[in-house]
């Protein structure tokens, strides 16, 4: 958990506030003049909400979630209808249970008695149905805190059975719920028949009541018949169905006898009887729907903002899956409300008050998920409350019992029975991270606190494995006691998984959950229960990103026999005992190479200790294997040594050139290229020269002198000068080799400019260029001195040297901290880079955006967690893309987060971002767009503490390609959330070439891969020589499909854009590509008056004017791309 | 359908690319005229001006394709200003040269009025060759049945283009290095001296210019040019003289500020509300 010792400034310090301090601050100044109303309002939000910003937006959600008018009240006159005909159905005769089913068997509707397992098989006592003491409307519905929801809304109406029917004893094994059962089915079995009579047209159906196996229910949803009558109610329209609970009267049972702690179902057994918590609470909950409303509804009464409050809690869980259901970890609705109300009465370790009841609706949320985050109720201590209403008595207890527990000391119900330990983690986890968020004085976080849903599976979770529910195979296991402790079978199993998972994962995951792939709530009332399905177990993992891949699992010192025996009997035969350097002998597991550990671990303990028939579903060893194995080695590192080899060879060479001597002497080398930060798609690999990414930058600085020429091209031309002399040292001295290059494209109009590129006697490349402090100070001089019409062309210039000479080099700093800081930042930055590249894309983007975006979901990763996996990172990147709406909201990012924390930062440069600092940034933003609505100049605002400006890496691009950004990242996200499996995963990697005006297969005549250092797809290792040889002449191996591309373009982005892979060694046979290109919808569909500079390829028209001259320009293209286009595709040409 | 013959005075001009595997026949479309500049005018001209030129238009393709239109029209020089726009930033509607924008001072003299973007000259070796070579065209356009030139191009293609070595040879470097250096050094002792006569004569009010020892430009002394980093140090000087004031001593200075508080408080407020209905009209409160 991420905690900061900041509180807001503006917003409420904390939860202990008292009324008065608030009642204070009220009162507006008296010696101000302004004192209208609004000053008033606008002083109150800002106290008693977070912002003036965040309330009013509170104020649209809420009133966005309010359930119609016209829908409640054609929803009321259901209900009276309703309430009529259960009031007119007729108690029953006392049946035996032969005689109850012979009278379903022969009644019209065949309804079956929905009896919990195990069904009974003889009773001596009889079933009956009697008129309900009573009916009411419980729940949301009753309360009136529902919200409308995708899915309906469910009104919930108990129906009490007459307290006559029942036995003092009827709560042992399982009286009370045949009892119940046999109610159920004939009031199912009488609402068929009248309901038709009465004019409401529904379907009748069972449901189990939040997944519990012991409390079915009857759901009513409205149908539209062939033929309505005038009088007929129909409600489909509305989404709403109706929910009949039956319970038992409050008090019906004795509710110390069903302590969590106390076995209420008797069985023959040996050993001495184990409790049934989930059986009793099941019981006294079905004793207490109208209780609890009650309860609740008089909080609602004393706090006027309890019910929005409830509003906000109900949408936050539900934007995170989490809910009342079994499967959905057990905390929903009606226990976020109790809690609440819970803290209304107190809450602290002496009864102190946690939440008052003047407090604002945000308030009161922020205080329960506050209360959630740092309290622990399952191990260190419970809550425990009273019901009264009135009676403030709620205190929070030390020593749990490892359960976590709401108790609620009136009724004797642990209000959070149906959670888990291992669910409660989640919300607390889930808790801390919204906290975070609402303690963000920066940034405004309501979106991602109550709007973006963080529901889907292979998004939520850093790694998804499922496992299909009847492999698992343990039937046997499940005996009489696992029956009357875990009730279900799933329950049972999920259970098992869990602790295995667990125990196996250990550090290695912070959180496990195991759920089931659905649920068969809802079934017909033919039927006992509903017929079982195939279902998946699915195991969710938050992983440690730091301990999840350790190779290693280390136990106990081989001296320790206790522990030893423990060890060995969990980990079989891969417990072996191994000496360490440090001198300890102790036991550990080695896990394989060439595999992800936790994947390892997973299978083998399954197969150890469930079943080896037990097929375990990974999906994220496919993500990896998107990513090119290198030559030199396959093995899986998070960050791969290949560029470790490289640092060492970069700093040897930094070492030599500090030690030359030059007229003026080196101050700094610093680095900007990506496989120096470990984020390059392809990893260096020696002599790997066709790899477009072979040299990697450097920026050169001398000491300050006086003398730099003051004029810039001249200033160039001394540059080149120093660079020639560190050539000729080279030469003579080492064994380096060096050339200088000229460099036209990095900043236009500059001609001069020369780079040095050396290549060391290990195989790598570099690459130099010069910078002094004279450089800037002239390019800001140039933009000064430019005629008014050239100043944006100038100001283009300075933005193109800024990032190749310095924002380059902050950016490298930045990002290469961070990837150390982040362990599965550089896997997946690199699977990104693939996918852009796979979608045409890379060419366009410089490494820098591409870095910055997907350090996004690690910086700032809300509604999710920082990624512990390719996966999660990769695809909560496109989800981000795929949602972020660029023309309206600037992306800015926080680079020092959290730096402060791990020990590696020494040269800890940047502080974390201010209001300030982001105060500026958005007013550039709004500035920026505010002369540019319509995102035309610059698309992607992506802004950090090292560049405000935010368009330092973005200009350049254009609306078209961030438009087919955000819609290819939109179309994977969806085809992701249908399904995600190998076929998924090639599909989003393949691009969509139809929607190119021309498409260009490209094949070089040689092959690329292995001399881009790429392990050639379908070969295997040893038949493919390993190293590769050094060339003399570098340029003549080189990638030739980038600098074809660069021409193209410079000869005519101005009538289409052109895309192409980047990598041609990543292509088929390593040596196929594409160029694609859309021609200009404008100037391809328009003719012009003829101009002399009309800048492209012309034809005259019938009319003298001018048109695209579209074939002449293709003949051109293909007279420059010769021998390297295998085909030419058109699309829509006529 | 037949190309029009003239447009705006210029003669169209059409040449052939072959078909190859991958693309038809096509025409491609030059337009061509006299060039007319003050120093030579229409009777003096033996330069052809042509528009739209096509990839490659090297002295040998022009030389290739006028040779078979016109035998005696010899080709002398050619000067061409191909669309070349590295990342797309060049701009063709003016000249931007960044010496002059840095200091003007350096800038070289001799500089031509520039050939419009995609457009060339065509020199030829006299008068007659240039009428000879128009002539043919137009007669070449005006026949029944044209046999267009084909475009044949020098120009190295494919995979040789695009691996061809970019290395820069050291010693030629290094000679064009210190060429330009030293011409840069020349110019800018001859603007010393200047600046040294500048400093001994007296203006006509009597007054002399001082010129420090380190100074080297003449700008350097007479305009001083604002900076990025000039801009950064006023606004710090700002600041530091408003500390300096005390701003809660006179009870007016205190009323104020909290009528300022209000005020600020009140239009954010406004802001607010204004944004939070923007984002409504966007629908950004729709959480499914």
């Amino acid at each position: 958990m991420v905690k900061r010792d900041r509180e807001p400034e503006s917003g409420v310090n904390d939860t202990e506030q008292g009324p008065a301090a608030v009642e204070v601050n009220h009162r507006p100044h008296k010696k101000a003049q302004l004192t209208s109303q609004d000053v008033q309002i606008a002083r109150e939000t800002a106290e008693l909400f977070k912002s003036n910003i965040f309330k009013l937006q509170i104020d649209e959600l809420v009133k966005e979630l309010r359930l119609k008018d016209s829908h409640c009240k054609l929803i009321e006159r259901v209900l009276h209808r309703l309430y009529e005909i259960i009031q007119d159905i007729s108690a029953s005769e006392a049946f035996s249970l032969e005689e109850a089913e012979n009278y379903f068997e022969k009644s019209k509707n065949k309804v079956a008695i929905p009896f919990p397992d195990p069904k009974p098989t003889s009773i001596n006592y009889k079933l009956q149905y009697n008129a309900p003491t009573d009916v009411s409307l419980v729940g949301s519905f009753g309360l009136k805190t529902g919200i409308q929801q995708p899915d309906g809304m469910a009104v919930d109406v108990s129906l009490t059975m007459p307290k006559s029917m029942f036995q003092p004893k009827d709560y042992l094994n399982y009286k009370a719920l045949y009892k119940r059962a046999f109610y159920i089915a004939y009031l199912a079995d009488q609402l068929i028949t009248l309901t038709a009579k009465n004019h409401l047209p529904v379907r009748i159906s069972y449901e189990y009541v939040n997944g519990d196996k012991l409390c079915p229910s009857i759901r009513i949803d409205s149908v539209t018949p062939d033929k309505v009558h005038d009088n007929d109610l129909l409600f489909e329209d509305t989404n709403f169905r109706v929910r009949l609970l039956v319970g038992f009267e409050y008090g019906l049972f004795e509710s110390k006898k069903l302590l969590p702690d106390r076995n209420c179902v008797r069985i023959q057994t040996d050993d001495e009887l184990p409790p049934t918590p989930l059986y009793n609470s099941s019981i006294l909950s079905s004793t207490t729907y109208k209780y609890y409303l009650k309860y609740l509804y008089a909080t609602k009464k004393t706090t006027t903002s309890f019910r929005d409050a409830t509003v906000l809690g109900k949408l936050w869980l539900r934007q995170r899956g989490l809910g009342s259901h079994f499967n959905k970890g057990g905390f929903g609705h009606f226990e976020f409300a109790v809690l609440m109300a819970a803290l209304l009465a107190g809450g602290g370790e002496n009864g102190n008050k946690v939440l008052l009841h003047g407090y604002s609706s945000y308030q009161l949320f922020k205080g329960t998920i506050k209360y959630l985050a740092t309290q622990d109720l399952v191990d260190d201590g419970y809550l425990s409350f009273s019901s009264v209403v009135g009676d403030n008595g709620s205190v929070y207890k030390k020593g749990g019992f490892n359960v976590p527990t709401l108790f609620d000391k009136t009724t004797k119900i642990n209000i959070f029975w149906k959670m888990t330990a291992s669910s409660y983690q989640v919300l607390k986890k889930q808790a801390a991270e919204t906290l975070d968020l609402l303690n963000d004085v920066v940034q405004d976080r309501f979106k991602q606190t109550f709007i973006y849903k963080n529901t889907q599976k292979h998004l939520q979770y850093d790694m998804l494995v499922s496992v299909p529910l009847k492999d698992l195979n343990q039937h046997e296991k499940f005996g009489p006691i696992e029956k009357i402790t875990f009730l279900t079978y799933e329950n049972f199993v999920c259970s098992k998984v869990h602790k295995l998972v667990l125990r196996a994962m250990a550090e290695r995951a912070s959180h496990v959950v195991v759920r089931l792939s659905s649920t068969d709530d809802k079934w017909s009332v033919q039927k006992r229960r509903p017929d079982t399905q195939d279902k998946q177990v699915e195991i969710g993992l938050y992983l440690n990103a730091i301990e999840c891949e350790k190779k290693i699992t280390k136990g106990p010192l081989h001296n320790d026999e206790e522990n030893a025996i423990r060890f060995r009997s969990f980990w079989g035969a891969k417990a072996q005992v191994r000496k360490y350097k440090d001198g300890n002998i102790q036991y550990s597991c080695l896990w394989p190479a060439n595999e992800l550990t936790v994947v390892s671990i997973l299978k083998y303990i399954f197969e150890l200790h469930i079943s080896s028939s037990a097929r375990l579903e990974f999906i994220t060893d496919r993500f990896w294997k998107m990513l090119p194995v290198p030559l030199t080695s396959n093995s899986m590192q998070l960050i791969p040594s290949n560029f470790q080899q490289l640092k060492n060879s970069y700093s040897e060479l930094c070492k030599l050139l500090n030690k030359i001597d030059l007229p003026l002497s080196v101050k700094s080398i610093l680095p900007a290229s990506p496989a120096l930060r470990n984020t390059s798609l392809i990893l260096p690999v020696p002599h790997a020269v066709s790899n477009p990414d072979f040299f990697n930058e450097s920026i050169l600085q001398f000491e300050s002198s006086t003398k730099w020429p003051d004029e810039l091209l001249a200033l160039e031309q001394t540059k080149t000068a120093f660079l020639l002399k560190i050539n000729d040292y080279l030469a003579k001295n080492t064994n380096y080799k060096s050339y200088l290059e000229e460099d036209r494209t990095s900043v236009p109009y500059n001609t001069e400019i020369k780079v040095l590129r050396v290549l060391t006697p290990d195989g790598y490349g570099f690459s130099f260029r010069v910078l002094t402090e004279r450089d800037e100070v002239l390019y800001l001089r140039a933009i000064e001195n430019a005629p008014e019409k050239q100043r944006k062309t100038v100001a283009d210039i300075y933005l193109a040297f800024n990032q190749k000479y310095m924002g380059s080099v902050k950016h490298h700093r930045a990002i290469a901290s961070l990837s150390t800081y982040f362990p599965f930042y550089s896997a997946t930055v690199r699977l990104f880079k693939r996918w852009l590249d796979a979608q045409l894309l890379l060419s366009h983007f410089n490494d820098e955006l591409v870095e910055l975006l997907v350090m996004k979901v690690f910086v700032d990763p809300a509604p999710y967690s920082v990624p512990a996996s390719v996966e999660a990172g990769f695809l909560r990147t496109l989800q981000f893309l795929s949602q972020w709406n660029w023309k309206d909201d600037p992306l800015v990012l926080d680079l020092a987060k959290d730096l402060e924390k791990s020990g590696n930062y020494i040269d800890l440069v940047s502080e974390r971002l201010t209001v300030q600092a982001y105060q500026s940034i958005t007013g550039n933003f709004s500035k920026l767009r505010k002369e540019d609505p319509q995102a035309i100049k610059t698309q992607l605002f992506v802004a950090s503490k090292e560049d405000p400006s935010g368009k330092l890496w973005s200009f350049g691009l254009s609306l078209p390609i961030a438009t087919r950004l955000t819609a290819l990242s939109k179309a994977a996200v969806a085809a992701v959330s249908k399904t995600l499996n190998q076929k998924t995963l090639k599909l989003i990697f393949t691009p969509a070439l139809k929607d190119y005006d021309i498409v260009l297969k490209i094949k070089t005549p040689t092959e690329l891969a292995s001399k881009s250092g790429i392990l050639p797809e379908n070969k295997f290792k040893n038949l493919v020589a390993t190293s590769l040889v050094a060339s003399d002449d570098v340029s003549s191996e080189q990638d030739p499909v980038p600098a074809f591309c660069d021409e193209l373009r410079a000869r005519f982005s101005n009538v289409m854009l052109i895309s192409c892979g980047k990598y041609t060694g990543l292509g088929k046979e390593g040596r196929c590509n594409v160029v694609a290109a859309i021609l200009n919808p404008v100037i391809a569909n328009s003719k012009k008056k003829f101009r002399v500079n009309v800048g492209y390829d012309v034809e005259p028209t019938d009319d003298e004017q001018l048109k695209l001259n579209k074939y002449s320009l293709l003949s051109q293209i293909s007279l420059l791309g010769g021998d390297l286009i295998e085909t030419v595709d058109l699309n829509r040409w006529e | 359908m037949a190309p029009p013959l003239q447009i705006k005075g210029y003669t169209v001009f059409p040449v052939v690319f072959d078909a190859t595997t991958h693309t038809k026949k096509t025409l491609h479309y030059m337009f061509v005229k006299k060039h007319v500049t003050k120093s030579s005018p229409e009777s003096q001209s033996r330069s052809l001006f042509i528009v739209n030129i096509p990839v490659g238009t090297t002295v040998k393709a022009v030389r290739s394709v006028f040779s078979t239109i016109a035998m005696g029209a010899i080709v002398e020089s050619l000067t061409v200003n191909e669309h070349y726009s590295e990342r797309n930033m060049i701009n063709y509607d003016y000249e931007i040269n960044l010496t002059r924008l840095t200091n003007e001072e350096m800038t070289h003299e001799e500089e031509h009025p520039p050939i419009p973007v995609g457009c060339a000259v065509v020199t030829f070796v006299d008068k007659n060759a240039v009428n000879l070579a128009l002539g043919a065209i137009k007669k070449l356009v005006n026949a029944s049945n044209p046999k267009y030139p084909v475009w044949k191009s020098d120009l190295v293609t494919g995979h040789k283009r695009y691996t061809a070595s970019r290395k820069l040879d050291s010693e030629q470097l290094a000679a064009q290095v210190a060429q330009a250096m030293s011409d840069f050094q020349q110019r800018e002792q001859q603007l010393k001296e200047e600046l040294t006569n500048m400093q001994s004569t007296v203006d006509e009010d009597g007054f002399t210019l001082v010129v420090g020892s380190h100074r080297k430009t003449k700008n350097g002394i007479l305009g001083s040019l604002k900076r990025a980093a000039d801009l950064e140090q006023d606004e710090k000087v700002v600041k530091k003289m408003k500390k300096k004031e005390k701003q809660d001593f006179y009870r007016f200075q205190i009323r104020e500020r909290k009528k300022q508080e209000m005020n600020d408080l009140l239009n954010k407020f406004k802001e607010d509300q204004e944004r939070v209905r923007q984002m409504k009209q966007k629908r950004q409160f729709k959480p499914f």
